[in-house]
């Protein structure tokens, strides 16, 4: 309490004294120990005087006046946002939790892909289904067809042949 | 014991919002509608977007009041928000438009007038210069130290909350500010 001495605020990584001091916020009795401590310290010293200037000069940069109409907006807007369909209401909370968490921005796109992806091989799935059947019996038919057709020539063949005679055999030799 | 007191009495308005009277809410707008807008302007510098910002801020937390718990401080729930608005759109504006400055977007969205408050022309053009030159220091901070000056400087906030606006520690805030008030001491020191 009555130890009026203060370690220096720059070596001991405690400049927000300073920057208090300036801002005018540091209490009377810091204020005080400070000011006794820049008496005899250039650094602090010379940092205080830069930081309220820069801290005055600071004041010049003023903001903008507010349109008149911003409250009128503003309440237009949550009337527009009140009448939004529940559906609606409930994907945003959803929506803008997901723009808060990066990382899980790819596992979502994946998840939505593979989604799409499972949801198109069960529609696949579904209509070429009845049809692959049908193909293979087209062809198992086709090739009995073709097969008993080459049978009856075959047979055709054999029926019009003419009849071998040993003699004839001697002709043809 | 000023800072209780409104702790207070924000808490008490938002959670009467809670209950259905709209009219806490006109005062807490009231009471917060232009520190809002001045920290949102001063970030993003272009006042039609800052009012954007603000309106999503106050819808935000209008949108919130049936969940609204007085866990925190009003002002750093809705700074916080207004944070992260505000530095998303930066975020976003430097995607969209790479790393072209902000101050393109002051010449092209708006001019500055200078108010003319009983002084000179060439009063008020110096003043204008020098604004111009602060304006620039401050936009060439880091985004979190300029958050961190802006609540600082303009809007009076202690070091415990601008920690929790920022979501970072007390420490983490002393030391972004030092190294903020550092740059723009150098950076502005042919003006002391």
């Amino acid at each position: 309490m009555n130890d009026t001495k203060m370690t220096c605020p720059l070596q001991t990584d405690n400049a927000d004294v300073l920057l208090d001091y300036c801002a005018r916020v540091l209490d009377p009795e810091r204020k005080a120990m400070l000011e006794l401590h820049m008496a005899h310290c250039a650094d602090c010293r010379e940092m205080a005087e830069a930081q309220t200037q820069i801290w005055a000069a600071m004041d010049l940069y003023d903001a903008e006046p507010i349109s008149a109409d911003f409250d009128r907006k503003l309440y237009a807007k949550i009337a527009e946002r009140e009448t939004v369909p529940v559906w609606e209401r409930l994907r945003a909370p959803v929506r803008e939790y997901l723009q808060g968490q990066p990382a899980w921005k790819p596992v979502l796109s994946i998840a939505a892909a593979s989604a799409a992806l499972a949801l198109v091989f069960l529609v696949r799935n579904d209509v070429p289904a009845p049809v692959a059947p049908s193909a293979i019996v087209i062809d198992v038919r086709e090739v009995e067809q073709a097969e008993r057709a080459l049978e009856d020539i075959e047979m055709l063949r054999q029926l019009d042949a003419p009849v071998v005679t040993d003699s004839s055999q001697k002709d043809v030799l | 014991m000023m800072a209780v007191a409104t702790l207070e009495r924000d808490a008490e308005l938002m959670l009467r919002v809670r209950e259905g009277d709209t009219e806490s809410f006109t005062l807490l707008l009231e009471r917060h509608r232009s520190p809002v807008i001045h920290f949102l302007y001063r970030i993003v510098q272009n006042q039609s977007v800052a009012e954007e910002l603000a309106q999503e801020v106050f819808l935000r937390v209008y949108r919130s009041r049936a969940n609204y718990e007085p866990t925190a401080k009003f002002t750093t729930w809705l700074f916080r928000i207004a944070s992260h608005l505000a530095l998303n759109w930066i975020r976003d504006r430097r995607h969209e438009r790479g790393q072209e400055s902000l101050d393109q977007e002051t010449q092209d969205g708006m001019v500055r007038q200078v108010s003319d408050r009983g002084v000179s022309a060439e009063h008020a053009l110096v003043r204008e210069s020098k604004f111009e030159e602060i304006r620039r220091a401050i936009q060439g901070l880091p985004e979190k130290q300029k958050a961190a000056v802006l609540m600082h400087k303009y809007e009076e906030m202690e070091y415990s909350q601008i920690a929790a606006v920022l979501e970072c520690s007390e420490s983490a805030v002393k030391s972004l500010l030092f190294r903020a008030y550092e740059s723009l001491r150098a950076r502005l020191a042919h003006m002391a």
